[in-house]
């Protein structure tokens, strides 16, 4: 009997086997949810919500929740895989099945009376090779080589959408990346905006070299399409700010406090004139034309008075998008328009305004250098779009990796493989019981080639005894080639993946793994179950 | 006459039935007839033009509504409105054609009967009897208003559940607004609404104050006044069930109860303009009191869809007082004359239905009301008649009934009232009589509130006719009440001290260190001794020494 039974006699609790059993039954039933998701074969998961509501995805930790998993131990599971995606933006299903594989694989030898702990040190030494395997298997890149880079994301963005769109969201990904990168900073993936249009199709997916907002003038008579535009952007409030002495207490009808109150505008008036004069000094006489995009409001008079002067204005612009307008079209976000002069002032060679139902949308292009894009997304409906979202964000997640790690890892489970042999190795150089856990890990590793290979169709066996075999000839790495079903080399077909995503699953794997290896008693002693 | 406009926010499943409640009647009163006179409210305040993917003209609210998982039902989260037959969504799955997507079904959530009904133009909707108040399972149920796609937020990290509060304290709903979702998603929203705005006056905001929704709403009331300073109007309700949170037995529940309250209440302090909390039980805190009591209406008192409709009453009239075509006030103005020297804590009472006679004039009403004319709907609070600031809205008094012709006038003519030649004017010169050293301003519209499906009119005693007046004899069975005079009053005096003496005294008691999911989520022991001695300090902007 547990201690804890006498202190709550209504504690439930699971010990010793009983207590690994039902953490190796969550790990293995989750991992055969996954399972079928894994890879560029692997299958989409189409989740119809009781209301009809649609959603689209592979995402582990997305499918988890949806699917009203509430096991603890694979809610734990689901965790790790959120994290991953945290750090690395990729590799959540691998996660989710390296896990699994380890909880199965360590089932064996627990059966035959190993303790936990033992084999625990074995995944953990194993661990520590398997990262050196993977440091020796780096590919560094030349400074910013665009060829890789595609590489990356097509090989991340080929298991999250067809591979017409992929294609497609490669480029975009990796320009957008390179567009805003330089030499010896690190890359801030918000200066890569995301917009969605709700319209076409998801090919016409396309990268805009400067900013859309989702939001566009608010006076009829602003021009709808400027070319060689001054764009003045600020945080200045053109809205007049009613004071608080408008009491109901003070007047009787609405009429009587409009009066009142009409006399108070001029402050906000003198604004809009200095914009105005500004305008006036450097766009008449030339082809220039002037807009200003503020942060804050712009109320109708006010607007009007822009509209007059042939100013296109925007109000309410986002946070961010102040911080991206000066990076797209140099100048800054100004908090008073005292002294503004031309200097402070970004430029765009063309400003247009483009309708969709009850949202505008307004395009900045033709910047002289921007360091802000924008990303435009299309898709007939929110379910698609959601998921080209993902995409992209996985996509640039990716790039953003491989050019901070200044490298990359051959994929199709090349990595795998080259470790399952060199761990196999490696364990009969290690003395006593610990080279079990070593064995456990190298044999689990093989989870990923197994599963791509059964997904696109071919017998898990017969791959890995052809990958190894292949493997142990070959000084190359070589993977699985997903249409064939036979051995080929990465490098060659452009196969790469992330080193981060792949030291990140094996440490977080080996942790969770382990720790849930060493739980000798599950209890649940809450609250709720003295209610009843 | 330009239009200000506001917009709402509803946190937590309880706002939401008394928002469904508040969209449905406001819908009720819409006019479609091009020839008829223009009704008094200025619906734009409160909602939206828009347009569909189709070009179809869309009236919805300016809402944001934030509930957890599982709790719409059958509702899709875009609302419908704006949705597309899901026939060709099966067209553009961006995978590969042969057995590359598996569905994962869900249990269609099935349709009550009462939404299959609107979607019918075939059916009689107003012969046929739902019995809402028994059938209905959420808010959605007996939605009759239609939302913009941009409205509905659901939070998916925590399920819903009618007996379980999974979301239960402030400090993890504080947790809740720094996710992406409130941060990227929630916040552009927020701005997409204001950006439409010409004049905007402000927000009003509707929460759950017993469970975490508080903190996720006054984080968000904080956001709203750093990014746009402007008035915010604050509601925070009391949920009629009581339930249990997750993990904890009563004596548990009760005390996390009470430091949500009290947390929220300390910060409303600092965030809002005004808070007014409003609840059906007349003591709250701990554990809830016996119900209020309305003459003339039947209510049960735990039930969600009937006492959410008598709340969302009082904000349907109330608010009038600031998107009504002729308001004196905004909401600022609205706000900050009912809060000086910083009594930002107010008190609500709802008259529902007003108590008046079939045959009987205004004039004679008043002069011969007995007790009160309001029930008081705010928690803890009892309003005496001394030294109040109240501000009313009265609707659904037609001027004819204010007071007979001079002719036959009679004794009307030796009151004193029978000068006034509105019904404003008239409460306006009651309450000045009936309260010493008060201030009370008074607006009114004779347009009465609709009171048609899905609102509970069974809830109204047999003696009130189908124009919600008293009559003479009961009602006949088949008929139902369709109008409801109604009075909604705003109270600030200094008898609000001692609500909050009592929350003080009940959250001194509290020993925050035996409540660990409060510390779990990041809250400090100093910051609750901080939050009392507040709360202590805030008490004494009510005591009476100050002059009005």
């Amino acid at each position: 009997m547990a201690s804890i039974s006498l202190l709550n006699p209504k504690a439930e609790f699971a010990r010793a086997s009983q207590a690994l059993a039902i953490n190796i039954s969550a790990g293995k039933g989750i991992q055969d949810v996954m399972k079928k998701n894994l890879g560029p074969k692997g299958t989409m998961k189409m989740l119809v919500g009781g209301a009809g509501d649609i959603k689209i995805t592979k995402d582990g930790n997305v499918l988890l929740h949806e699917m009203q998993i509430t096991h603890p131990t694979a809610s734990m599971i689901a965790r790790a895989s959120t994290a991953q995606d945290d750090m690395t933006g990729d590799g959540t299903t691998s996660t989710v099945l390296l896990i699994g594989e380890l909880l199965k694989q360590s089932d064996i030898f627990l059966a035959e009376g190993l303790h936990p702990r033992i084999l625990t040190e074995g995944i953990d030494q194993a661990k520590t090779k398997a990262l050196e395997i993977l440091d020796s298997m780096k590919i560094p890149l030349a400074a910013v080589d665009k060829k890789s880079l595609i590489d990356v994301a097509r090989t991340s963005l080929r298991t999250k959408v067809h591979p017409k769109l992929a294609d497609i969201l490669t480029e975009v990904c990796v320009d957008a990346l390179l567009a805003i990168h330089q030499e010896g900073k690190p890359i801030d993936l918000h200066m890569v905006e995301l917009m969605e249009m709700q319209h076409k199709t998801a090919t016409d997916t396309s990268l805009i070299r400067g900013i859309v907002m989702d939001h566009g003038a608010r006076h009829p008579d602003m021009p709808k399409r400027l070319e060689n535009c001054y764009i003045l952007t600020c945080n200045v409030s053109l809205e007049y700010e009613k004071s608080e002495v408008n009491s109901g207490f003070f007047y009787k009808t609405a009429e009587e406090r409009e009066k009142f109150l009409a006399a108070e505008r001029e402050f906000i008036d003198l604004r809009v004139k200095k914009i105005i004069e500004l305008k006036k000094k450097l766009c008449d006489g030339t082809d220039k034309t002037f807009v200003v995009i503020n942060q804050k409001g712009i109320d109708p008079l006010s607007l009007d008075m822009l509209a007059k002067e042939g100013i296109l204005g925007l109000r309410r612009a986002k946070r961010r998008n102040m911080e991206r307008l000066a990076l797209a079209c140099g100048g800054l976000a100004v908090n008073s328009f005292d002294d503004v002069e031309e200097k402070h002032l970004g430029f765009a060679g063309l400003v247009y305004e483009h309708v969709l139902g009850e949202t505008k949308y307004t395009f900045v292009e033709e910047c002289k250098n921007p360091q802000s894009v924008t990303i435009l997304m299309k898709g007939p409906n929110k379910h698609t779009l959601l998921q080209i979202k993902d995409a992209i964000r996985d996509g640039l997640r990716a790039v953003n990796n491989a050019i901070e790690d200044k490298c990359v890892i051959p994929g199709a489970g090349a990595f795998e493989i080259r470790a399952y042999n060199i761990l196999m190795k490696h364990k009969d150089t290690i003395k006593g019981k610990v080279r079990l856990g070593v064995q456990a890990f190298a044999e689990s590793l093989l989870v990923v080639p197994k599963t791509l290979a059964v997904n696109s169709g071919f017998d898990s066996q017969d791959t890995i005894v052809k990958l190894t075999e292949e493997d142990r000839i070959n000084p190359d790495p070589v993977g699985l080639d997903l249409s064939s079903g036979e051995a080929m080399k990465p490098v060659d077909m452009g196969v790469y993946d992330n080193y981060i995503v792949k030291k990140q699953i094996l440490n977080s794997c080996s942790i969770i793994a382990s720790n849930l290896l060493l739980v000798d008693e599950i209890m649940r002693a809450g609250m709720t179950s003295l209610k009843g | 006459m330009t239009t200000r406009e506001i917009i709402t926010f509803q946190f937590g499943n309880y706002s939401n039935y008394i928002g469904a409640h508040w969209w449905n009647t406001q819908e009720a009163g819409f006019n479609y007839d091009p020839t008829s006179v223009p009704s008094e409210i200025n619906h734009d305040v409160l909602f939206r033009e828009g347009q569909d993917y189709r070009g179809n003209v869309t009236f919805t609210p300016r809402l944001l509504l934030v509930d957890l998982a599982g709790s719409l039902k059958h509702l899709p989260e875009d609302g419908a409105l704006y949705s597309q037959p899901t026939s060709d969504a099966q067209q553009d799955i961006l995978w590969e054609e042969d057995d590359g997507i598996e569905i994962v079904q869900n249990d269609p959530s099935e349709k009550p009967e009462f939404q299959r009904d609107l979607e019918d133009p075939e059916v009689n909707m107003e012969a046929k009897t739902y019995n809402l108040s028994e059938n209905v399972n959420t808010w959605t149920d007996f939605l009759y208003s239609r939302y913009h796609p941009r409205s509905i937020n659901v939070v998916r990290d925590y399920k819903h559940s009618d007996e379980k509060e999974s979301l239960d304290t402030f400090s993890n709903g504080n947790t809740l607004w720094r996710t992406e979702m409130f941060q990227e998603d929630f916040c552009d929203r927020i701005r997409l609404y204001v950006e439409e705005c010409d004049f905007l006056q402000g927000f009003q905001n509707i929460f759950d104050i017993s469970n975490g929704f508080s903190g996720l709403s006054l984080s968000c009331l904080e956001y709203l006044n750093e990014e746009y300073s402007k008035s915010c109007l604050a509601v925070p309700v009391f949920t009629p069930r009581s339930v249990f949170y997750e993990n904890a037995d009563e004596a548990m529940s009760n005390a996390i109860r009470i430091v949500n309250i009290a947390l929220s209440y300390n910060s409303l302090i600092e965030h809002s303009s005004m808070f007014l909390p409003l609840s059906l039980n007349g003591r709250e805190w701990k554990t809830p009191g016996d119900p209020r009591k309305f003459p003339f209406l039947n209510y049960k008192k735990d039930n969600m869809y009937e006492t959410s409709a008598i709340l969302s009453t009082y904000l349907d009239t109330l608010s009038l007082k600031y998107r009504f075509k002729n308001a004196a006030s905004y909401l600022p103005g609205f706000c900050s004359d009912l809060t000086n020297y910083g009594r930002k804590l107010t008190s609500a009472a709802l008259s529902l239905p007003f108590k008046m006679q079939s045959q009987e004039d205004l004039i004679d009403c008043l002069d011969k009301f007995e007790g009160d004319v309001f029930t008081q709907i705010s928690p803890n609070t009892e309003i005496g008649t001394d030294y109040v600031v109240q501000s009313a809205f009265v609707r659904g008094i037609p001027k004819n009934r204010l007071k007979r012709p001079m002719q036959n006038a009679q004794l009307q003519m030796r009151m004193a009232a029978y000068r006034c030649d509105n019904v404003s004017e008239m409460f306006q010169l009651y309450f000045q009589c009936k309260n010493h050293a008060s201030l009370a301003h008074v607006a009114a519209m004779p347009t009465p509130m609709a009171t048609k499906l899905p609102f509970p009119s069974e809830m109204f005693d047999s003696k009130i006719n189908f124009e919600g007046f008293i009559g003479d004899f009961d009602r006949k069975t088949e008929d139902k009440v369709l109008f409801t005079p109604t009075l909604a009053t705003v109270q600030s005096s200094g008898d609000i001290a001692h609500t909050l003496e009592t929350l003080h005294r009940e959250a001194e008691r509290i020993k925050i260190k035996k409540i660990h999911r409060f510390r779990e989520t990041g809250f400090e022991e100093d910051e609750y001794e901080e939050m009392l001695e507040n709360l202590l300090q805030f008490k004494d902007n009510y005591e009476d020494n100050y002059e009005l």
